[in-house]
């Protein structure tokens, strides 16, 4: 595919949903303050890239396991951990730079722990996961008090990785570090085929331990640059009872678009443009004042279920597409 | 000598007797156990008033149990209470009124008492008041301020604004805009917000000059579904220089540093959080927080202890009631730096408005000559002033 033509399609998602989202807001009364249009304006911006950062961290964290062929439960206990102990390690030492160098070291060593549990207990990726998950959340519990962290966000100085422009860095860290494990590494490289099939994989003798050992620091870095973004961002209570999956599922949602976005360019870049345009989604939900509770889990889950049948049937409706006009063509 | 065996005897026997039956003031109580259902399982207000009860727990010989209550669960909130008879508690008390009627059920059915705690109870009290305040297990409740038409937060928001503005007439504000809980959960709080816009248009109209504008309350915008607001809420309400949040502050303050108006918008809230106090006054963005007194438990403890000792008040109400509860207005650094000094923050039970024997002088079984007006009496020395 030539270049202009894998720009246009990436750009594509992001481009439409900005134009739709811009004609129904433009004709919603509720979006109009003063006789002044809401949706266009500098607030855009900030919500979209500071919601897109935080949503692409989290996402290649995911999705670093997902094309290895194993899906990760604890991500969301991960990066709540590594939350606390940077953001009460930064709040002791007033360095922002530390927080996310603490975040990063915990990241790596918590995931590690999480893929020596999967390597050494030989258990399936889901009770594995499942299992670290419970311990993670406890000892949210634990450390510090069991007060989590709540100041971290208030402070300026602290928070600058939560807000423009210092929000962009850690993405960027996050996302360089998923391209190199994939296109520099023996085994980023190797990992497709567990994806494709991990038994022929291990059979052909790719080693899945290293594999697993590997992506686990990888993408424990991710986390900890998750981390970095989450807990200047936000409040950071102690989790229990698997909550942190759905902190981690409510992320999830670019990383299957990103699977699909991604064939005009690559996984990265997928990831990235759906991330954007469903942040832009959200923004225009709350412009029109459905941002929140019911009517946008309902207008969220409808759009994403009819992205994922549109995707999943492209092939067909290409057929059927291809059909039609042959048929034109004989008639 | 038989006789002279036989009249000892007696009189032995009866001396036994009159001293199990005789009520001993002085008696050590029975050693109970109070589950405490708490709306949340951290943060300031709840290790201050699980230090301020664990303070108790010699004097009082009680030992407490907690667990954390769901705001929209009605189901959970049962099955926790019954976890909490199931672990061998005498007496109950929760801070939500959902489930009230099945939870009280619960507990008549174990013989168990209950109380409520920060909470008006209004739900039952409006819609089902015979089950609920009728009920011999129930023992009454304490509310986060005021009850029902008791309820002036609004006027109290709105003299803290007043006097934001007379400590710093270079900068007053001028231009508000609210927020609130849905009315569902906290029907009262669309009351403050006709109570705030009452009072400012009393000023407005005393004092054309130092007008101050009210954005009219969007029931969309204006209404936090228990989420942090979005960040749309500023450019629905452009050009205000303070939030008036009848909510949790931390439902507001995290979305005004996003949007990064922190350092020039104001925000006068309800609750206070943990690390509240570098961002407050003239130190930041926080100019009012509204918080009850971790104390204020004392209220239905001290009915729940009376009720399992077997005793009661001289001027025991028949029916259960609901009591308002000053509460602390913090609004200004000096009332910040008393406020510091309680139980809320230090959790130590030492800083605690009242003693263990303060407490124990509050029950009948304690003190012989202790009143229920004298327990209501408390409730109402609560306040900053009662810091100093």
């Amino acid at each position: 595919m030539k270049l202009p033509k894998k720009i246009f399609l990436s750009l594509l998602f992001p481009v439409l949903m900005f134009l739709a989202m811009w004609a129904i807001t433009a004709a919603n009364p509720a979006c109009y303050v003063n006789g002044k249009f809401i949706f266009l304006g500098f607030d855009l911006v900030r919500f979209v890239i500071t919601s897109a950062c935080q949503s692409i961290c989290v996402a290649l964290a995911i999705w670093m396991q997902l094309k290895n062929g194993r899906f990760d439960f604890s991500n969301g206990a991960a990066m709540i951990l590594t939350a606390i102990i940077a953001g009460n390690v930064g709040l002791k030492t007033g360095s922002p730079w530390i927080t996310m160098l603490v975040a990063v070291v915990c990241g790596i060593i918590i995931c590690a722990i999480t893929a020596a549990v999967y390597m050494l207990g030989r258990l399936p990726i889901v009770i594995a996961t499942i299992g670290v998950t419970l311990l993670y959340e406890s000892l949210t519990y634990i450390i510090f008090g069991g007060g989590g962290v709540s100041t971290f966000y208030q402070n300026d100085a602290l928070s600058i990785f939560g807000h423009l422009p210092g929000v962009l860095l850690p993405t960027a860290l996050a996302m360089c570090i998923f391209l190199f494990y994939s296109n520099f590494t023996v085994t980023g490289r190797k990992g497709k085929i567990l994806a494709n099939n991990q038994a022929a994989g291990v059979n052909i003798g790719i080693w899945e331990e290293a594999n697993v050992s590997q992506t686990g620091m990888f993408t424990g870095a991710i986390v900890g640059l998750a981390a970095t973004i989450y807990v200047s961002q936000n409040n950071v209570l102690p989790q229990s009872s698997l909550s942190t999956a759905g902190i981690m599922f409510s992320y999830i949602v670019p990383v299957y678009m990103g699977m699909f976005i991604g064939l005009a360019s690559n996984d990265v870049i997928g990831i990235s443009i759906a991330a954007i345009g469903m942040a832009i989604f959200n923004y225009g939900l709350n412009c029109m004042n459905l941002g929140g509770g019911g009517w946008q889990q309902i207008i969220m889950g409808a759009f994403v279920m009819c992205f994922y049948t549109f995707s999943a049937q492209l092939n067909n409706i290409k057929a059927l597409f291809r059909k039609n006009l042959k048929k034109e063509a004989a008639a | 000598m038989k006789s002279t065996k036989k009249i000892l005897a007696l009189v032995l026997t009866l001396a036994l007797v009159f001293a199990l039956a005789a009520p001993t003031a002085s008696a050590k109580a029975r050693a109970v156990k109070i589950g405490v259902g708490l709306y949340q399982d951290s943060g300031a207000a709840v290790s201050g008033v699980k230090a301020y009860l664990a303070s108790l727990e010699d004097t009082l010989n009680v030992k407490f149990a907690y667990t954390v209550l769901s705001t929209n669960d009605e189901a959970l909130n049962v099955t926790k209470v019954q976890e909490l008879i199931a672990a061998g508690c005498d007496g109950i008390i929760i801070t939500m009124d959902g489930g009230t009627e099945a939870i009280l059920q619960e507990c008549a059915d174990a013989g168990v008492y209950l109380g409520g705690y920060l909470c008006d109870f209004d739900t039952s009290f409006r819609t089902n008041y015979d089950k609920v305040f009728k009920n011999e297990f129930f023992v009454g409740t304490v509310a986060d301020g005021g009850c029902g038409d008791e309820l002036k937060r609004g006027y109290d928001f709105f003299d803290s604004v007043i006097e934001y503005n007379e400590r710093t007439p270079d900068a007053p504000i001028r231009h508000v805009a609210m927020t609130t809980f849905p009315a569902f959960a906290f029907p009262y709080q669309q009351n403050f917000v006709a109570q705030f816009v009452e009072k400012v248009e009393e000023y407005n109209a005393a004092n054309p000059d130092k007008a101050i504008e009210v954005d009219p309350f969007n029931e969309e915008t204006d209404i936090l579904m228990f989420r942090p607001m979005d960040s749309t809420y500023f450019t629905k309400h452009p050009g205000i220089d303070a939030i008036v949040s009848m909510c949790a502050g931390s439902f507001v303050y995290p979305t005004m540093v996003s949007a990064g108006v922190s350092d020039t918008m104001k925000l006068f809230a309800s609750g206070y959080n943990d690390g509240d106090d570098a961002i407050f006054g003239s130190k930041g963005a926080y100019q009012q927080e509204i918080v009850c007194a971790n104390e204020s438990i004392t209220y239905p403890l001290v009915l729940l202890l009376n009720k399992i000792n077997g005793v009661e008040f001289p001027d025991q109400p028949a029916e259960a009631e609901r009591k308002s509860c000053s509460t602390f207005i913090i609004n200004s650094d000096e009332d910040l730096e008393l406020f510091k000094n309680s139980v809320y923050l230090t959790f130590n039970g030492e800083d605690a408005l009242f003693s263990p024997e303060d407490v124990l002088n509050l029950t009948a079984y304690g003190n012989p000559d202790a009143t229920y007006a004298g327990l209501c009496e408390i409730l109402d020395h609560m306040t900053i002033e009662d810091l100093k």
